[in-house]
């Protein structure tokens, strides 16, 4: 599968950038949704996920709210437990969910996001259609990519963890309408590197090639390496010299990535090293495997990362 | 306005002559001034050897200006002298001057007396800066700031060229850390470590959850996020199970749903309680993670100063507490431009505020290389500053505290703090005008402060008077070691030493500047050489030796005195300059006496409309003087009006009336309150002279009035009192005063004529009158005997009297003028006790006699119609006359 976003106006598909009221965004994961969106010269879908089952949630009378005072991270600036009415300030103090203070809390901060996700995309002369919905956050997803088209790029705004590349699969095998998703981690800053495309695969050489390249258009200055990553010494080598004759090395830079066969974390760490601006993978390989443990690439990247199917 | 006067009368040139032999003239008796016919007003009464006595004789014209030989001067121009490096004559002033200097004590401060563009200034500073040469170069002074305490900055001493090396290398290190901070910060070691930290902390918080959401997930229990924590759920196909499809379900499979949920939330809420400790912990590991990277980095940088300054205690304790802070404070190094930034700049840390702390205010610093001490802006010479206020107000002299309006407040720190006069004047001399310093609110109170204390404190005025509440600096006082020489007029000093105690303990020296000096031969050679100073520092031309005998002319008229010369160098270094103009309009190469002449005549040209005016209303009798002819009780008195710079004299009529009466003169200036009280006391005075001279076993019975005519503005001074009293023997005696004769001098009781001031503009004053309506030969002026040596009156007036147009008579007494003026003699107490017949003296003394025979026929002594209130002296019984 090529990474690919259908252009503005062509109806079909475009970058879905989802938001939720329980996380908030990463302002780095906004920008790479833009970015990917001037690249494909694109637009963003601004999907804001109110997810129901919290409200389905409050329906348990053994359920109870469990604040996290000192956890998750905002860039609206709202203050946690900012709760409207006097039943909702004696429901948070007993624990129990208080709905009219969640959903206050969730409009406000879809406003919030709403609004600087606009702020942001003007700057780059990017359409945002912004859009809400009652729904869970993985079915509003797939009900979005299938309304939009066939070719979506799916941008999550909640930054990743271990646990939620892990899920990867579950995004690729629900989402049928998207080709690739841009994830953020916790260790997101802004980096001015050259983009790099992970090749484990001699054929996805052009398709890898053209999608970095476009995203290096829409970062001014930014370089493309082509970091191959073989099973083997042998066939790294095959892959690398696979690679050198398929591109112009004047377009781009060719470098192996770390010890053959060293697994996630030593691609992880050579990755690192190159200090991208943003790196392309597919999913299934060896940096983003199907299963397997993600710490090292989520303490690794300080980039978004942009996993093609 | 002052008027100063005398007077003289002459009714012909044959009765002239006559006085002069010492005959007697003849005279209408009148009680009121009345025209009086030439030859018919003086009668000659009585031959007297007395006569003789009165005589006197009239001034030769080269008396009446003391004139330079320029041959006598040894020179052909300035440009053959060695120009005069300070003041001339003034000794006096120079020596206490260095005895001030010499003094090391803050109370032997140096008040500079003299009258205004006497080159004071110009000399002192001449004088102290070939002192201040010989004396060590001050230490500099830097303000730094005090972490421990930053509202009270540090002041550090450093010697002196060493405060600005300081604060560059200061500047250098933080350079110097901006780029290497960022580097140790990004290197791969740095990076490990603080990823290994991340994860250390990470992967517990992560780990527990991960651990939960498993153990949740296999019991079909969904962990949703709300936005302000965690809800749990039960779960079914990934997805929670609506409330209403649950609680179909068996009581028991719900109850134990229930009860797992529960289960799960208190391990969830272990886990978020841990969550907090676990964040400290990990922000002070990498905190002393970040120290220990940060402190090589920092030792480094500092190192390359603290190595510069090892010898300087202060300085290695202020940058042991800039390293500490430096390494607590280096994510300062690490901070990313807006990330909006198209270009992003390096750090600058002389101007990026968050430096700010680090950086050093050098308040003074001298220059190492060129051997000069800089002081706001201005460069002096190597050694102990000498530093001339112009300005002194109160941040000027003492230094100031800035502000900068951030966010609608005013915020300021140790680099906001400058210097003042006394920080830059520090270890030398402070010279500062003391009027100004005077006029200006605080500035006199800061300097006592500042001397007393020892130290100078930069405080805001209105904190020191306890306005001000807002916070601000408290900059650590920096010791004071300077001397004070202030300038100022006699008049400023002597009301300081009388009303502030505190100037007579802090200025204990006195230089008091001379107006003039002695006017002889090496004097003029010192003036000469004064000149030549003149023109080299204003680039004029040279002066010939004719000019410079002009100027010294000049000068000793400007000193009111023949056998003196100004040394106010102001005033006559802008005749010099005119002079050179009108030298360069006459294509001259050098300047002549006659530029000089030129200069003094375009300056009065410029001032004198005022006297034309005064002129020639005297011309259109507006205003009646009488030039010819004699008249009873009425004489010419003259006066000065000083209208800025500018001088002159002009004439007033002054008459007199008698009557019988109780001995009372009535001052008519006073009564109307236009008179000052030098002049009520000259008219006091000659009550005291007749008491004295005449009718002594009688009661002075005498009631007269005097008065200035057609004065409308007030009159000061007691130079017109013998005019005063020649009107008065004139109206007593009945005998006229000729009016082409004018007077000025004051009389004592004994008759005696005392010098006055101005005596050079009232002659020209008079011969100006009387030269508009044509010199007749007998028109003249008296003045003082002892104002002979002040003569040095205008070229014209010279001339005409050389051509015998005009006279000028040096009087000495009340007779010799009542001689001169009336042609009588005034006769002297024979051994009879009387007055000779005939004589002046007498007739007063017959007049005052009769008066006082009649007030004995009254019955009771003074009777009806007699004023008796004024009988204690002139002006006693105010009114009362009937």
């Amino acid at each position: 599968m090529t990474a690919h976003v259908a252009e503005r106006g062509e109806g079909r598909g475009r970058v879905v950038l989802r938001l939720t009221g329980s996380y908030g965004a990463s302002e780095h994961a906004i920008r790479a949704a833009i970015q990917v969106a001037k690249a494909f010269h694109s637009e963003i879908e601004s999907l804001f996920v109110s997810d129901r089952q919290i409200f389905d949630a409050a329906g348990y009378l053994f359920v109870r709210e469990i604040k996290t005072s000192a956890i998750g991270t905002s860039i609206t600036g709202l203050g946690q437990g900012e709760v409207g009415g006097r039943k909702g300030q004696a429901d948070a103090d007993a624990g129990w969910l208080d709905v009219p203070a969640v959903s206050r809390q969730i409009e406000l901060m879809h406003r919030a996001l709403q609004r600087r996700v606009m702020e942001l995309a003007d700057r780059e002369d990017v359409p945002v259609l912004g859009r809400r919905v009652n729904d869970t956050p993985l079915g509003a997803l797939a009900r979005a990519c299938q309304m939009a088209g066939p070719w979506n790029v799916v941008a999550l705004g909640e930054p990743f963890n271990a646990n939620s590349l892990a899920r990867l699969d579950d995004l690729f095998e629900r989402v049928t309408g998207m080709t690739g998703v841009v994830v953020v981690g916790p260790n997101a800053a802004a980096v001015s590197g050259p983009v790099v495309a992970v090749i484990e695969d001699a054929e996805r050489v052009p398709g890898m090639l053209r999608a970095a390249e476009r995203l290096a258009g829409a970062a001014a200055g930014a370089g493309v390496i082509l970091a191959v990553a073989g099973e083997s010494r042998s066939s790294q080598v095959w892959l690398k010299h696979e690679v050198g004759q398929a591109v112009n090395s004047e377009v781009a830079g060719v470098v192996e990535l770390g010890r053959p066969g060293g697994g996630t974390a030593v691609i992880a760490e050579a990755l690192r090293t190159l200090r991208p601006s943003f790196v392309l993978a597919e999913h299934g390989g060896k940096l983003v495997p199907h299963s397997g443990d993600f710490k090292a690439v989520v303490t690794a990247l300080a980039c978004p990362l942009l996993v093609v199917r | 306005m002052i008027f100063k006067y005398l007077q003289r009368d002459k009714p012909d040139k044959a009765a002239k002559d006559k006085r002069r032999s010492g005959d007697q003239v003849d005279d209408g008796a009148s009680a009121a001034p009345r025209e009086e016919t030439e030859g018919s007003s003086a009668t000659p009464q009585n031959s007297g050897s007395h006569g003789s006595k009165d005589v006197v004789n009239p001034l030769d014209a080269a008396e009446l200006r003391r004139v330079v030989d320029p041959a006598s001067l040894g020179f052909g121009s300035t440009a053959e002298l060695a120009a005069a490096s300070g003041l001339i004559g003034q000794e006096r002033a120079l020596e206490a001057l260095a005895f001030g200097t010499d003094m090391k004590a803050l109370d032997f401060n140096v008040f500079v007396l003299g009258p205004p563009a006497a080159g004071k200034s110009t000399a002192v500073r001449s004088f102290l800066a070939e002192r201040a040469t010989a004396l060590p170069t001050p230490d500099d002074w830097v303000y730094v700031n005090n972490f421990e305490t930053p509202n009270r900055p540090r002041a550090l001493r450093l010697p002196p060229g060493r405060a600005r090396p300081f604060a560059k290398a200061v500047l250098a290190a933080l350079d110097e850390l901006s780029a290497t901070v960022p580097a140790v910060f990004e290197s791969e070691d740095y990076q490990t470590r603080h990823r290994a930290i991340d994860e250390e902390f990470r992967a517990q918080a992560d780990d527990a959850f991960a651990v939960l959401s498993t153990k949740a997930e296999e019991q079909n229990v969904a962990i949703l996020k709300t936005p302000t924590g965690f809800v749990m759920a039960p779960m079914h196909d990934g997805e929670v199970v609506k409330p209403e499809t649950f609680s179909t379900l068996p009581e028991s499979y719900r109850q134990d749903v229930a009860q797992r949920i529960e289960g799960l939330q208190k391990d969830l809420e272990e886990i978020l309680a841990r969550a907090p400790r676990s964040e400290k912990a990990r922000r002070k590991r990498l905190a002393e993670l970040n120290e220990e990277v940060a402190q090589s980095a920092v030792a480094n940088a500092v190192d390359d100063v603290r190595d510069r300054h090892r010898d300087l205690p202060q300085v290695l304790d202020h940058l042991d507490q800039l390293e500490t802070d430096l390494v607590h404070s280096v994510g300062l190094f690490l901070a990313r431009p807006d990330e909006d930034d198209v270009v992003r700049q390096p750090l600058d840390t002389a101007r990026d505020a968050r430096f700010r702390r680090y950086l050093v205010n050098v308040i003074i610093g001298h220059h190492e290389a060129d051997g000069t001490a800089e002081a706001g802006g201005e460069f002096a010479p190597a050694g102990a500053p000498v530093y001339e206020e112009l300005n002194p107000t109160y941040p000027n002299v003492l230094g100031r505290i800035e502000h900068l309006a951030q966010m609608g407040a005013l915020v300021t720190d140790f680099l906001l703090v400058f210097a003042g006069a006394l920080h830059r004047a520090n270890g030398g001399f402070l010279l500062m005008d003391a009027r100004k310093l005077l006029t200006f609110p605080f500035a006199w109170e800061a300097l006592k402060r500042a001397l007393k204390s020892g130290s100078i404190r930069i405080e805001q005025p209105s904190e020191t008077h306890g306005v001000l509440a807002t916070q601000t600096l408290e900059p650590e006082p920096i010791p004071l070691d300077v001397k004070v020489i202030l300038f100022g007029d006699r008049e400023i000093y002597y009301m300081l030493a009388a009303v502030d105690p505190d100037f007579s303990r802090l200025f204990k020296v006195q230089a008091d500047f001379d107006n003039s000096i002695e006017r002889t031969d090496d004097n003029d050679q010192a003036f000469a050489r004064l000149m030549a100073a003149i023109v080299e520092r204003h680039g004029l031309k040279a002066v010939t030796a004719s000019g410079v005998a002009r100027l010294i002319e000049e000068a000793a008229r400007l000193a009111d005195d023949r056998d003196k010369i100004s040394i106010e160098v102001g005033h006559i270094a802008d005749l010099l300059r005119e002079a050179d103009y009108w030298a360069g309009r006459s294509g001259r190469k050098e300047v002549e006496a006659e530029d000089i002449a030129r200069a003094v005549d375009s300056r009065i040209q410029r001032a004198d409309r005022l006297r034309d005016r005064a002129q020639e209303s005297i011309q259109r009798n507006i205003v009646m003087i009488d030039t010819q002819g004699a008249k009873i009780g009425q004489v010419n008195g003259l006066s000065v009006l000083q209208l800025g710079g500018f001088s002159f004299g002009k004439p007033s009529r002054i008459s007199a009336r008698v009557r019988f009466g109780s001995g009372r003169v009535v001052d008519i200036e006073r009564e109307a309150k236009l008179g000052g009280p030098l002049h009520s006391k000259g008219v006091m005075i000659l009550w005291g002279f007749l008491a004295g001279r005449y009718v002594l076993d009688q009661p002075l019975a005498l009631a007269a009035s005097l008065v200035f005519e057609q004065s409308y503005g007030g009159v000061e001074g007691d130079s017109a009192s013998s005019a005063e009293l020649y009107a008065l023997l004139s109206a007593l005696a009945d005998v006229p005063i000729d009016q082409g004769l004018a007077v000025t001098g004051s009389v004592n009781q004994w008759g005696e004529v005392q010098a006055i001031g101005g005596v050079n503009e009232k002659i020209e004053g008079f011969f100006d009158t009387c030269a508009a309506r044509g010199l007749t030969g007998d028109q003249g002026v008296l003045v003082p005997a002892a104002n002979v040596q002040h003569l040095m009156v205008r070229d014209d007036v010279v001339r005409a009297v050389r051509a015998g147009q005009f006279s000028v008579y040096p009087v000495k007494s009340i007779d010799e003028g009542i001689a001169l003026l009336t042609g009588l003699p005034a006769g002297e107490r024979g051994e009879d006790g009387l007055f000779p017949e005939g004589s002046l003296n007498r007739l007063v003394e017959d007049k005052l006699g009769a008066y006082a025979s009649r007030i004995k026929s009254l019955p009771g002594g003074f009777g009806d119609g007699v004023d008796r209130a004024g009988a204690a002296g002139a002006g006693g019984g105010r009114g009362a006359t009937s």
